[in-house]
């Protein structure tokens, strides 16, 4: 008889008390679960429309011998390109295998125990987790009217505050700082600790005083701008993202990244997927004709729903949100639950193609007639 | 500590565990109780189970309101059938006498767990709580309808305030009965094993509170929310309650439960899972309902069902809309343990006893009969079985259960190792 792995000993309380997230079954597996034939995905706000066509034909060039061959360790021509686009010094950009990546070398680099860091409650939970797993402290600041609350974020401060993490625009919420906001709320934090902002969803945006942050680094070295390749380029599945700063701070978090993490059939997605100037503005158009399609809707089932930036939109069910989702599941639409994001009985859905949200339409409607509730 | 299988070592084991249960705040007696109980376990092991020796690992924590101790060995011959509750002696029986130490073990503590998984040791827990005195009945001062309310966690010194308001604005069917022991509830938050949040006006006026607490792994079961003398039309009990499933939405539970619900409570943010009869001492009955939510996306599980359970486990499935792979699985000729062991926990206040299996044996059914009579005995007319069905072993339980006339009520998701049915037995056998 042999005696068990010591866990009790071995495992910091902070792993203890950690549970692990647990992604979504494979599709073949949940439509097998849920005896559904087709599965619309509504719940990672994914580009229906997929990869730009310049990253489609990079990736079919892509020589499959070179898979053999290691990537550029650190992604050398795409932080090039990146530099050309936005003006700086390609040494201001590093990437990672997806942005949850990069969240992680932030962390990383600036925090250890007794440290901590500062977030909204009702946001994209990786800040929070990443934070969590790592024995870092995190200070939630309750969302005002569905937005980022500066003024609660700044009274969280003190002496051991490392990173603040904005997401702009707020995932799942939509709502979003403008220009102005964010550079008073930097003026506020006076260089004292890094200020992340997330803009996962920046492509999408169309709102003319959204900030220009990329712009705003240069007076604000402790200012950490997050950009991915996965919603509005459509390279989820390739896991790529990147996070821009000063060449003093990117140096920093430097030393905590992986190297080699990103695989090179991504670094030549990525970077191509940059030269498609048609993609973005087709992505937009067909987000804006869905989403006023969805809002209709939503509207028609009496349903308060919530939405700004970005290519989602949250609405309240008189239901649980738990619930909703397996119903929907059984009739091939998946949509995001909200109890995650401490939004009980909300769902998020991603602005696809029509077909998709005419089905999910479909479907609620059918759970709250069934309900009696519509 | 780790001594080897040998009695030389006792005094070493049980000044370890007395000095440590003192440690931990144990009164005299409780210390004495865990000591002699652990006493007769290291007996039990040296002369029975362990008789040429080998290494005992024996571990003391403190739970805050408990401490425990752990005793891990590398067996398979420990017959556990003395912590059956109905156990009794006969002077006549080896068997009997033997057993006769672990009798004591098992009425001398509060709660045991068994666990063994293959190829790792055994390990049997003993725990014991400290004694806490019922409070001196105060009629809390009155709250005013508050304006506005805000969420927060109550301050340790709000807590036993709290306990006083629930108990005297609710009936005791719906309190947690750890409500009406304000001094354990403040050491069983202090532990982190209770959690509760308050609606508190601006100056600190208590207008509202939610409790909740770990059952199992994976599941969390709240009380209340439980509103003071607040205006109808306030949202303080659904912001308490969405307060309370967003504090448990990113940690490691799966599920939350109500099976106390208020007035006040929200069923739109749950689902029914089926409902209990709840009999008075006079015999009269009322429903209790049992509520649930999912605290993430359902990825699916399996379950190991006994073809008799079948039935009733496929409709609740398909209702609640569960994806489950149901594998039917029953006793088939291998060989069982002679003895198998139930647990018991009591719920006084509530009338209530839950029986759970804790190890398979060939007298399922005698087991279960022998602890309905005791139990029933004690005029205990609520008489609960819980059945994981994350574990295949427990399938043997399943037709002395209906035999005896339990019926399945519901399926309580994701609390054990897989879901839990719970059985109750009808009115008239209780």
């Amino acid at each position: 008889m042999t005696n068990a792995v010591p866990l009790e000993k071995l495992v910091p309380d902070y792993i203890k008390s950690f549970e692990a997230y647990t992604p979504s079954k494979p599709d073949d597996v949940l439509k097998k679960l849920y005896g559904c034939s087709k599965l619309y995905r509504l719940n990672n706000n994914e580009n229906p429309l997929g990869p730009p066509e310049a990253a489609r034909r990079a990736i079919r060039a892509f020589p499959p011998a070179q898979a053999s061959i290691y990537p550029s360790g650190d992604a050398y021509h795409l932080r090039c390109k990146l530099a050309d686009m936005f003006g700086t010094h390609p040494d201001q950009f590093l990437v990672g295998n997806g942005a949850n990546e990069v969240i992680a070398f932030v962390i990383k680099a600036f925090c250890r125990q007794g440290d901590n860091i500062i977030t909204a409650d009702k946001t994209f939970a990786v800040y929070e987790w990443v934070a969590q797993f790592s024995g870092i402290e995190t200070r939630l600041v309750p969302l005002v009217d569905y937005g980022f609350d500066p003024e609660g974020m700044i009274e969280k401060i003190d002496e051991r505050t490392k990173l603040l993490f904005v997401c702009n625009p707020n995932n799942p919420t939509g709502n979003w700082w403008s220009q102005r906001t964010l550079r008073t709320f930097l003026d506020r934090i006076d260089g004292q600790s890094i200020v992340v902002v997330d803009e996962a969803y920046r492509e999408f945006v169309e709102s003319a005083d959204f900030p220009d942050s990329m712009a705003l680094i240069g007076n604000y070295p402790n200012l950490v701008v997050f950009r991915t390749f996965s919603k509005m380029y459509g390279l989820a599945g390739l896991r790529i993202g990147y996070l821009a700063g000063s060449r003093e701070v990117v140096d920093i978090v430097r030393r905590t990244c992986v190297v080699y993490s990103v695989n090179a059939l991504a670094q030549v997605g990525a970077f191509s997927a940059l030269d498609d100037k048609e993609h973005i503005p087709r992505t937009c158009e067909s987000v804006r004709a869905g989403k006023r399609f969805l809002l209709k809707e939503l509207d028609l089932m009496g349903l308060p729903f919530v939405h700004g930036e970005g290519n989602f939109v949250m609405a309240r069910l008189p239901m649980n949100d738990s619930l909703a989702y397996r119903k929907m599941m059984t009739r091939g639409v998946m949509v995001r639950s909200m109890t995650g994001f401490r939004f009980p009985n909300w769902i998020r859905i991603t602005i696809s193609h029509q077909e998709a949200l005419e089905a999910f339409a479909e479907a609620l409607h059918g759970i709250l007639r069934e309900r009696g509730e519509f | 500590m780790s001594v080897d299988a040998d009695e030389v070592f006792l005094p070493l084991v049980t000044a370890f565990v007395e000095k440590a249960a003192n440690c931990f705040g144990l009164g005299m007696d409780e210390s004495l109780r865990l000591t002699l109980a652990s006493e007769e376990v290291f007996m039990h092991v040296c002369r029975v189970v362990m008789p040429s020796g080998g290494p005992v690992e024996i571990v003391c924590s403190n739970g805050g309101y408990y401490a425990q101790a752990v005793f891990s060995l590398p067996t398979d011959a420990f017959d556990m059938r003395a912590f059956n509750l109905t156990m009794t002696i006969s002077m006549e029986d080896d068997a009997d006498l033997d057993a006769m130490g672990l009798v004591i073990a098992s009425r001398s503590v509060d709660r045991f767990l068994l666990n063994r998984e293959e190829g790792r040791d055994l390990r049997l827990t003993l725990i014991k709580e400290k004694t806490y005195p019922m409070p001196v009945e105060v009629t809390p001062a009155a709250v005013g309808p508050l304006a506005k309310t805000s969420l927060r966690p109550p301050r340790p010194e709000e807590v036993k305030f709290l306990s006083q308001l629930a108990a005297s604005y609710y009936d005791t069917r719906v309190l947690s009965d750890i409500l009406l022991y304000p001094g354990k509830l403040l050491d069983m938050i202090r532990a982190g094993e209770y959690d509760s949040l308050a609606a508190v006006g601006n100056a600190g006026e208590i207008g509202g509170a939610i409790f909740w607490r770990r059952v199992g792994e994976n599941t969390v079961e709240c009380f209340g929310p439980y509103v003071f003398n607040q205006d109808p039309a306030s949202n303080i009990a659904e912001e308490l309650l969405e307060g309370c499933i967003g504090a448990v939405a990113r940690t490691q539970f799966v599920a939350i439960i109500n099976t106390r619900p208020t007035p006040e409570f929200s069923r739109r943010h749950f689902e029914l899972l089926g409902t209990l009869d709840d009999y008075a001492p006079d015999g009269s009955s009322s429903r209790v309902e049992a509520w649930f939510r999912l605290l993430r996306e359902d990825t699916g599980s399996t379950v190991w069902v006994h073809p008799r359970l079948d039935a009733f486990v496929r409709r609740e499935y398909a209702r609640l809309v569960l994806p489950r792979e149901i594998r039917i699985d029953q006793p088939s000729g291998e060989t069982l343990p002679r003895h198998s062991v139930l647990s018991a926990e009591f719920d006084r206040l509530q009338g209530r006893v839950t029986l759970r299996p804790m190890w398979p044996g060939a007298d399922a059914e005698e087991n279960i009969q022998r602890h309905v009579r005791l139990v029933a005995g004690e005029k205990i007319l609520n008489i609960h079985f819980a059945v994981d069905l994350g574990q295949a072993w427990q399938t043997v339980f399943i037709p002395g259960l209906l035999d005896l006339g339990f019926e399945p009520r519901f399926i309580l998701p994701y609390a054990g190792k897989g879901d839990v049915v719970v059985f109750q037995l009808g009115g008239k056998q209780a």
